[in-house]
């Protein structure tokens, strides 16, 4: 994966939250998130083999 | 329909777990985050093709679904007026999720956000794309993107009362007096 670019700037409309509650809230969101990531099922491993068999089957 | 490239593969599978939790995110429920995520990869598949090797995978696929979802999901905001009580369904469907009342509460007032700032603020804020790749990925300019997370922050801080740690605001003040500090 190519390195993302960390361009962005502090934009004008930024300065409506101070810096500690963006911090908040910004781990807050990554927690509720971290809760909803999982291992990849297994069903879409194997639904990806399944797609790549019939797509090998369908070439030949 | 060519096989699909070993490498392919590996980024496809690596992004899923992200994948998934931003459909979580959209649909507010877990059984239809799935059939989401199930056809993002029969449609990524499908189109293998299009996708340029060495740009950016997890972008591609989460444009891919994000399409899945807003199309989906006009069709049934005609159908069910209720979209508030269908996010909600989340915490029913994982009760073990909702022991955290952090969580609960985050979910909540997540809820709340229009359509457009939950996406912004999760792509951002949680999936770990930049302003230029979200721009892409929901088909607006970077601008939209920045003031669609600004807006989601402001409404979030006011749904979580959080207020900042610094602040010299009513409730200092408001302390002073209760305690008579400044009064003879």
């Amino acid at each position: 994966m190519e390195s993302r670019p960390n361009t962005l700037k502090k934009g004008k409309g930024q300065a409506a939250l101070g810096r500690d509650i963006q911090a908040k809230i910004g781990q807050q969101l990554r927690s509720y998130y971290d809760t909803l990531l999982e291992p990849t099922p297994d069903r879409f491993a194997d639904l990806l083999s399944k797609l790549d068999k019939q797509g090998k089957e369908g070439a030949e | 329909m060519t096989t699909l490239d070993p490498a392919l593969r590996e980024e496809i599978l690596a992004a899923v777990p992200s994948l998934r939790a931003f459909a979580i995110s959209l649909s507010g429920n877990i059984d239809r985050a799935d059939d989401l995520v199930q056809e993002t990869l029969l449609r990524a598949l499908a189109n293998i093709h299009s996708f340029q090797p060495g740009t950016n995978m997890p972008a591609w696929l989460f444009t891919i679904l994000r399409n899945l979802f807003r199309s989906e999901y006009r069709k049934r905001r005609r159908e069910v007026e209720d979209a508030d009580g269908s996010y909600a369904d989340t915490l029913k469907q994982h009760p073990e999720q909702t022991g955290h009342v952090e969580f609960k509460e985050f979910t909540a007032a997540l809820s709340k956000l229009p359509e457009d700032q939950r996406e912004a603020l999760i792509l951002i804020g949680a999936s770990g794309f930049s302003y230029e790749e979200a721009a892409e990925i929901c088909g607006c300019a970077v601008g939209t993107i920045k003031s669609r997370v600004n807006r989601a922050r402001t409404r979030l801080a006011g749904l979580l009362h959080i207020e900042s740690a610094n602040d010299f605001g009513p409730d200092r003040t408001t302390r002073a007096v209760l305690s008579g500090d400044d009064v003879a």
